[in-house]
């Protein structure tokens, strides 16, 4: 048997006559984990496609333990034992554990074709046993959280004896602490010859799990590297094709800021229907406020009901001292609050329209010129932010479901730049984005900030917000539990340890 | 980390909300129509009479609605099915060769939505509201608006109109098909991809499941069912007629609704649709023993679907 349990040769792709994979070569060893990098865009999704007869490839071969393989579809890599584990769940949320795990594959009653529920449930006990999930598998996929529900995701592949694993960005919804389970189960999953093509935008993971990294840029394959021989600095610059010097730096800020009344102040908050339980903190003008916790530590839940999603609140909102009643997200806006929300795809886009009517959606009325909206200043704001915030779009036209994540989440802040708040509610600002707009995202909530407005923001990504945060505040169970000056904070283990406990 | 993740014991509203509903409504109009004669075996006979040919196309709308399409021509298709099985008989052929052009009738059309809703991709709604009219103007043209009545004795029995003891041959009907569509829903991998289809469509396909197929499949179910329900109208009627199950489509679509289907899809139960029909059978029942006229049975008829779906909706 060859070693290498994939081998895919010279693979060409083309949409609309842009070529976005040329010449690829790619490699799984048998019980590896192979990360595959690159900035959004660089084709990992579009060869993990071809890869899963997702897509049909224009050129090259793919070789499956030696033999040349022609995959069609998604059923034909089941066949050949690829699975992949989607960045959208690829669950059914109203069906069960078990209806899931066993969705396409369900076992019959002896020679009927009447599906045996028992059974069904037993052998999914049985599975996720092995797998060390306490869950139970009559238990609706809608009820689990996230995490759990990516688990069940993986158990699924692996029921059905899949020996290839494509993981595409597993973490980018888990808890720290889930993240921490997942990769103890990858080693697990190593320890059975499972071998594992891994893509991520978190370098960390890469470096913690992965043997071996293959970087694309444009369609192309740049490098294979073993990652004991690789560092992050090399491996960035592999990824964005240019020295990136400032990363994710702190740097000090441009202006300094007074700490003396502060623009908001949050007292005594709690909500009924989340696990807010007597919230309170500062914030000051020009100041960027971290908040770092776990998954379900109450930090989305805190912005949201400051914003006015959460009617079932009790304490206090202070805007310049003075107490305000926020009733729902237009009285937010009003007050001159700005929430930038987790689930960008879900709560801030409407992904069918396009990038101007996206931008354009906080600020209709001031496209009107009497009655009738005026096109013309419609395009002048859009034009101004694509600029100003480095858009990558074809045209303002372009549906916004067509750009990169990264793109995506700028029009995001667009839409709420251009209202012009004083107050900036991030959630999550840089979740599922490249390296490269990262690093744009964060060099915009420091101008922001430099302009005077105040920022809070919350991030899984600890490091980036060591970079541009004055202050840290730690969230579990509900509560701010801590917070920290930038300056106290000495390294990311730091943080790590005042989150977990 | 390791906690046990348990389904907590929850009282589904939404799917059991049609048990309460249609109790309440039985037990109220059994003491205030009671010496109106509510409860006499003649009166909950015809209960069944007139609900069991919504109940059966209600069967096949809970599949069409479980994967989140919609069905709007199964009224009309039963018009048309009446009416070539009546003429099927008028000419002599025989309740085999009646039996096989009503239901093919029914599939036929069915299919033909089906097509249109999987292969071309149009919205079922869109497709079956075209279908409706289409449909409609077809049985009308077909004998020139005039009905044609059944004088076969044994199909008008057998397909309706009969009894056996006391209890209407339509029971009959509506139990087979319940039963039959009780254990596809629950127990066939049919019926599990249907719900993995109407839950997330996306999700079932990337687990291999051929979603078009069984769009295609529910479409053309819903319309074998309607035809079924067309030739039960022949029967009851004994004669075809145009006209049949004008303004079935929301009944029937507002007894699947009401029995815990989502209209979204991804859930529903087949108990909950016989049942949720039964309530709406029972309810127009009731309005008339009552002494309303039409208006005002509309008027109520509306409101407590609502009222029940809005139950339904309570956490």
């Amino acid at each position: 048997m060859s070693e290498n349990i994939i081998e895919m040769k010279n693979i060409g792709k083309s949409f609309n006559k842009t070529k976005v994979l040329n010449d690829v070569n790619f490699n799984l060893k048998n019980g590896e984990v192979h990360a595959l990098v690159g900035g959004n865009g660089a084709g990992k999704s579009t060869l993990m496609k071809i890869l899963t007869g997702v897509y049909t490839k224009e050129e090259g071969k793919i070789y499956i333990e030696g033999s040349l393989v022609d995959i069609k579809n998604l059923n034909d890599a089941e066949n050949y034992g690829i699975s992949i584990i989607f960045q959208e769940l690829s669950l059914v949320p109203t069906l069960s554990v078990a209806e899931n795990i066993f969705l396409n594959n369900e076992p019959k009653k002896n020679k009927s074709k009447l599906i045996n529920d028992k059974k069904m449930i037993e052998e999914t006990k049985k599975l996720l046993n092995d797998l060390e999930l306490e869950i139970d598998p009559k238990i609706r996929i809608s009820e689990l959280s996230v995490g759990y529900a990516q688990m069940i995701e993986i158990a699924k592949a692996v029921s059905k004896d899949a020996k290839i694993l494509i993981m595409d960005e597993p973490t980018a919804a888990l808890s720290e602490n889930e993240t921490t389970l997942l990769f103890d189960f990858i080693d697990k999953l190593k320890e059975k010859n499972v071998s594992i093509i891994y893509i991520s935008h978190r370098m960390e993971e890469i470096f913690k799990i992965t043997d071996r990294i293959t970087i694309l840029r444009n369609g192309k394959k740049i490098t294979t590297v073993k990652t004991s021989q690789i560092d992050m600095d090399k491996l960035i610059e592999y990824i964005v094709g240019k020295n990136l010097e400032e990363k994710f730096e702190w740097k000090p800020r441009k202006n300094s800021f007074k700490k003396d009344k502060p623009v908001l102040e949050v007292k005594n908050f709690s909500s009924f229907k989340s696990n807010l339980n007597d919230v309170n903190f500062k914030l000051f003008k020009g100041e960027i406020l971290g908040v770092a916790g776990l998954m379900g530590s109450g930090r989305s839940e805190m912005v949201e009901t400051i914003f006015g999603l959460d009617d079932k609140k009790t304490g206090q909102i202070l805007l310049d001292g003075k107490e305000i009643s926020i009733k729902n997200a237009e009285d937010a806006m009003d007050k001159g609050f700005a929430l930038i929300p987790e689930d960008r795809r879900e709560e801030g886009l409407i992904l069918d329209h396009s990038v101007k009517e996206n931008i354009l959606l906080t600020v209709f009325d001031e496209t009107k010129s009497r009655l009738l909206i005026n096109n013309n200043i419609g395009k002048d704001i859009t034009n101004n932010y694509i600029d100003k915030l480095n858009i990558v779009t074809d045209s303002m036209h372009k549906k916004v479901s067509l750009l990169s994540g990264g793109n995506q989440q700028k029009v995001v802040l667009a839409k709420w730049l251009a209202t012009e708040p004083r107050i900036y509610l991030l959630d999550e600002p840089t979740i599922g984005v490249d390296i490269g707009a990262k690093t744009e995202i964060m060099e915009i909530i420091r101008e922001i900030a430099n302009s005077g407005k105040s920022v809070l923001v919350i991030s899984s990504e600890l490091r980036e917000l060591m970079a541009v945060s004055d202050r840290i505040l730690i969230m579990s169970e509900g509560k701010v539990v801590d917070s920290f000056e930038r300056s106290e904070i000495r390294s990311e283990e730091d943080l790590q340890h005042a989150i977990q406990n | 980390m390791q906690s046990k993740i348990k389904g907590r014991f929850r009282f589904d509203w939404q799917q059991n909300i049609v048990f309460i509903a249609f109790a309440f409504v039985f037990i109220f109009f059994a003491i205030t129509l009671y010496k109106d004669g509510f409860l006499s075996v003649f009166n909950i006979a015809n209960i069944f009479r007139q609900t069991a040919i919504i109940s059966v196309m209600a069967i096949g709308m809970t599949f069409v609605i479980s994967a989140g399409e919609i069905d709007l021509s199964v009224g009309s298709i039963t018009a048309l099915s009446a009416l070539s099985t009546a003429l099927v008989l008028d000419a002599g052929l025989g309740i085999i060769i009646a039996l096989i052009v009503g239901l093919a009738t029914g599939m036929f059309f069915g299919v033909v939505n089906g097509f249109f809703v999987s292969q071309i991709g149009i919205p079922s709604f869109l497709v079956t509201l075209g279908m409706m009219g289409t449909i409609r103007g077809t049985a009308m043209w077909l004998t020139d608006t005039k009905p044609i009545p059944i004088l076969n004795d044994t199909y008008n029995f057998w397909f309706g109109s009969g009894n056996i003891g006391l209890i209407p041959i339509l029971f009959f009907w509506m139990i087979l098909i319940g039963l039959i569509g009780y254990v596809v829903y629950n127990k066939t991998t049919f019926g599990r991809h249907t719900l993995a289809v109407g839950g997330n469509e996306k999700a079932a396909k990337y687990t291999g499941v051929k979603t078009s197929l069984i769009k295609f499949k529910v479409m053309a179910l819903s319309g074998l069912m309607a035809g079924l329900a067309g030739m039960l109208y022949a029967g009851r009627m004994q004669s075809g007629r145009y006209t049949f199950g004008e303004g079935d489509e929301l009944s029937v679509i507002a007894a699947v609704i009401l029995g815990g289907t989502s209209l979204f899809g991804g859930m529903g139960t087949i108990i909950g649709t016989l049942v949720g029909a039964l309530l709406m059978g029972v309810i127009n029942n009731g309005l008339i023993i009552a002494g309303l006229d039409v208006s005002q049975q509309m008027i109520i008829r509306g409101l407590i679907i609502i009222l029940a779906v809005a139950l339904g909706k309570k956490k």
